[in-house]
């Protein structure tokens, strides 16, 4: 009688599911893109923006933007770019923390 | 059939009034003076009626496109006499016979430019006897008013074409701050400037400027590493 139901709740969580997924893989190419801009910037200062396109440039701010907020709710060890570096190390890892939450809590301790 | 005046002269052969181009009339009397151009001698003495004999006609007319390249007399009379100083002026006039295409923008050229620099690479033909081909469209003196002359104006062309390749190379090769303050010198000279280039000056400088202002925010979100 409850089977009916399973649909319904399945849509209901699916989003959540894919979002958190798309936050988690957006967030370590996010770090990843952050550490390169971060480090051509201090190498090249102008020329970071011949070398950066505008979605590389937009998902290194969104990761910046995230740990940045991490921050505010959590008692954070370190700098930024410590954390990003962590993030950015599952970039071509098979297996992923099982969350967004629990990835940037890994940068926290790391 | 009375003898030619020089200014009689250069009004049959190019249709120019002399009196209106006083460098250019300068500069023959010069041939006149180093002997180039050979004048009636008894008539030498009446200043106003110096005649000029019908066999001079074509080292006038000869000379006279020479001195549209080369605007020193002293020049262009050895390039009659001196068969080394010729060869070396061929060879100068094919340059500019070969740079026809920004050159063409200043005087036009015409198809005997190819011809007026073979005769002249061959010592052979004698410059007294034949008329080279006239490779102008328009005398350049008649054309640049005698204030500027044809090579004055190709430096200054070279010039400005070479700072704008040194702007493409640097913006080509990343340089951009390089690229930009090229670009900032023909932005400043805009008026003197071919309006395209302006154009790709500002262009790059823009870009310049995007470039610096994005430097300065990655500075200002990451730079701080605390």
């Amino acid at each position: 009688m409850m089977l009916r139901y399973v649909p319904i709740l399945l849509i209901l969580v699916l989003p959540k599911l894919v979002m958190a997924e798309t936050n988690r893989t957006a967030l370590i190419e996010g770090c990843f893109e952050a550490i390169q801009l971060y480090e051509n910037n201090q190498q090249y200062t102008f020329k970071a923006a011949l070398m950066t396109s505008l979605s590389e440039a937009l998902r290194a701010g969104y990761c910046k933007g995230v740990i940045d907020e991490y921050d505010r709710n959590h008692d954070c060890e370190g700098d930024w770019l410590k954390r990003a570096r962590y993030v950015a190390g599952y970039k071509d890892e098979k297996s992923l923390p099982p969350s967004t939450e629990s990835l940037l809590r890994g940068a926290c301790q790391s | 059939m009375s003898p030619y005046t020089l200014a009689g002269a250069v009004r049959d052969l190019f249709g120019l009034k002399l009196g209106d181009f006083p460098k250019l009339k300068d500069q023959l009397n010069s041939l006149v003076r180093n002997g180039l151009i050979h004048v009636d001698a008894e008539r030498i003495s009446h200043r106003n009626r110096r005649s000029l004999p019908e066999c001079e006609l074509t080292t006038l007319f000869n000379a006279t496109l020479l001195l549209a390249i080369f605007p020193d007399p002293a020049m262009v009379k050895s390039i009659f006499v001196n068969a080394e100083a010729r060869r070396k002026a061929a060879t100068f006039a094919d340059l500019i016979v070969m740079n026809r295409q920004s050159l063409l923008e200043l005087v036009h050229l015409n198809v005997n430019a190819a011809t007026f620099v073979n005769v002249l690479a061959t010592p052979d033909i004698d410059l007294r006897k034949n008329k080279l081909d006239n490779p102008f469209e328009v005398l350049p003196q008649a054309l640049l008013e005698g204030n500027v002359e044809l090579l004055s104006c190709n430096v200054a062309r070279s010039a400005s074409l070479s700072r704008s390749d040194l702007m493409l190379r640097s913006y080509l090769d990343g340089e951009l701050d390089v690229a930009a303050r090229h670009a900032r010198h023909i932005i400043l000279a805009a008026e003197k400037e071919p309006s395209e280039l302006v154009k790709l000056a500002l262009h790059i400088d823009a870009e310049y400027g995007v470039a610096k202002e994005f430097s300065e925010t990655v500075d200002f979100l990451f730079g701080r590493a605390f």
